[in-house]
């Protein structure tokens, strides 16, 4: 089951999980580029692009809008004593697809992960608690056990990358109408570039932040309004003790409608004695977090949620939280792909195809086999610049 | 009669007051087969069945009962249970138990039906950690933690036991794993074997 598919609904018969996109022979290929590659966004799927872009020596340099890397892969150091992933947190595939992703033989390095198969599972159906404890032997995934997804990125491809990024630059204009193309930001530079990939996240090309010169092709601006990416929100709740399961659904999770509405135990096997709540929502209940005016409203939100379910205990035991609302990102807006309104496979080609056949794209929502995942995002880069420096300028 | 089996008898509909036949000797099959617990999860069972009660009853067909024949056979077993199962990349079990159960015997079909209920330890080898080399993916070390739960369980099996001995069963369990550790769940298990009886005997 694709991640798109376990978060549109079944969130416990995710037991399948399977991963199936080559990760491999990224680098067994021949260089025939020798021209200047532009990436658009620091995110997974642009910081895997710097990543084999450096391994080839290729000229490059990656513009991001925001002051930091990591796009919706983000990471709170302090808030407990393990880091805490914000944004991208379940590995989603066997966890050998990390080595893949660095694919390089020589690194002399290794990391934990734990089976995330919790044990104690509940959903809160029509103002019950019902037990699903059985259910958890059909739920199959994998989390980091002392680092995050951030922390992977910052170790393993991140390094060698930071003096090409250039922060705060978000891009608003892409202009391939002459010999090299030209790239406009919001404060007025400008830089040039042969080649161009953008790996800014659809809700972004969706909501017309970058302009394109010439213009986006009619089949592509269809293709981008078919995918769905609703709002997304996570949030992290340290209490005084611990009254909640390993996992708890806000919908049956055996209801097909179900969405991606859940709280966690994300001290789940870690080396801690703290209690941490996380809250994951993606989809059309994520709004009703979203669109509360601040944290502080989100908070009390959360906490009134959870002494409803718990008889009062959350607040009783609330010491602090943090909040990520995703679609309150000025350059993130919402969650990710996680539904396409026709073929997947049909939307996906349209929006993969090169724009002026030197503006490339990449990113979770362009991974066929791994969409809605880092590794997903990470591979649709590396195939979209395999594809850039097999051809000659 | 064992007096810790009368509960066990009312429960199962049995009158304690109804009249064995005389059992000159233990009928004893061995069991092997697929033990799946949640299904899906992969296992092997073995087990042996010993037979301590036996009564014949009349025919359900009124025509047989009219012949005055024996069609069909109640018994009483009892025998210990062991399986291994596990999950691949996420734990490794060991269960060890008894049950006792009750079996009713078709002689025209040689097939049988039975309910037994079962008392087991369950060990569970649990992964809670695995180091993946970055250079190859390979996993190079695994930290597990162990588990121990006491595990009650109601089976119903269905099955056919020919009159060489041989035979095969189907069976469902149900039960509620009550862990030491954590907190209990619900177990459900599919079973799937083959018997064989000692001595060849009669398939009672």
């Amino acid at each position: 089951m694709k991640r798109r598919e376990l978060l549109a609904g079944f969130p416990l018969l995710a037991l399948l999980t399977s991963c199936g996109e080559d990760t491999g022979q990224y680098w067994d290929f021949e260089v025939n580029f020798t021209g200047r590659v532009t990436v658009i966004g620091a995110g997974a799927a642009g910081l895997a692009a710097g990543y084999i872009l450096n391994r080839y020596g290729v000229d490059f340099e990656i513009l991001e809008a925001s002051s930091v890397f990591g796009g919706r892969v983000k990471r709170a150091d302090d808030f407990a004593d393990f880091p805490i992933d914000l944004g991208a947190e379940w590995i989603h595939e066997d966890p050998s697809v990390l080595a893949a992703l660095i694919d390089d033989p020589s690194v002399n390095s290794s990391i934990d992960v734990l089976p995330y198969s919790p044990e104690t599972v509940s959903a809160y159906e029509k103002g019950k608690l019902r037990d699903y404890n059985a259910g958890g032997n059909y739920y199959s995934e994998f989390k980091f056990r002392q680092t995050t997804w951030y922390g992977f990125l910052e170790r393993h491809i991140a390094p060698g990358l930071l003096d090409r990024i250039r922060f705060d630059r978000p891009v608003t204009e892409i202009d391939s109408s002459g010999e090299q193309i030209r790239l406009l930001d919001a404060v007025g530079d400008t830089y040039g570039a042969d080649r161009v990939l953008v790996t800014a996240p659809v809700k972004l090309l969706q909501g017309g932040s970058l302009r394109f010169v010439p213009e986006l092709s009619a089949e592509r601006l269809r293709a981008l309004e078919q995918v769905s990416v609703p709002d997304g929100i996570k949030a992290f709740f340290e209490f005084s003790q611990r009254f909640y399961p390993d996992i708890l659904f806000m919908t049956s999770p055996l209801d097909p409608d179900a969405t991606g509405q859940l709280y966690y135990d994300a001290a789940f096997r870690k080396a801690t004695r703290r209690n941490i709540l996380g809250l994951f929502c993606v989809g059309a209940q994520a709004t009703q977090y979203t669109d509360l005016p601040n944290d502080v409203a989100i908070r009390d939100y959360i906490l009134a949620e959870l002494d409803a379910i718990f008889d009062g205990q959350a607040s009783a035991a609330y010491v602090k939280h943090v909040v990520q609302n995703w679609s309150k990102e000025p350059y993130i807006r919402g969650a990710y792909s996680t539904e396409f309104l026709g073929s997947e496979a049909e939307i996906i080609a349209a929006l993969a195809q090169p724009h002026d056949r030197r503006v490339f794209f990449a990113g979770e929502a362009l991974s066929t086999d791994n969409g809605a995942t880092v590794p997903g995002a990470m591979q649709s880069a590396y195939a979209a610049v395999k594809t850039i420096l097999k051809n000659a300028d | 009669m064992n007096a810790a089996l009368l509960p066990l008898l009312f429960a199962l509909g049995l009158s304690p007051a109804a009249e064995p036949e005389p059992e000159p000797e233990p009928s004893i099959a061995l069991t092997v087969g697929y033990y799946g617990p949640y299904v899906i999860h992969p296992g092997v069972e073995l087990g042996a069945d010993v037979t301590i009660r036996t009564w014949d009853k009349g025919a359900d067909r009124r025509a047989d009962r009219r012949r005055g024949a024996l069609t069909k056979t109640r018994s009483v077993f009892t025998g210990p249970r062991v399986a291994f199962f596990g999950r691949p990349q996420n734990h490794l079990s060991f269960m060890l138990g008894v049950g006792v159960g009750y079996r009713t015997f078709w002689d025209r079909r040689k097939v049988f039906s039975a309910w037994s209920l079962g008392a087991s330890y369950l060990g569970t080898f649990q992964t809670i950690s695995r180091t993946i080399d970055l250079s190859s993916g390979a996993t190079t070390k695994r930290v597990r933690e162990t588990q121990n739960a006491f595990l009650p369980t109601l089976t119903y099996s269905l099955g056919q036991e020919l009159p060489s001995g041989l035979g095969w069963y189907l069976g469902l369990s149900l039960g509620r794993k009550l862990s030491f550790e954590r907190e209990g769940s619900m177990f459900y298990a599919l079973n799937l074997g083959l018997l064989v009886r000692l001595g060849s005997r009669s398939a009672r």
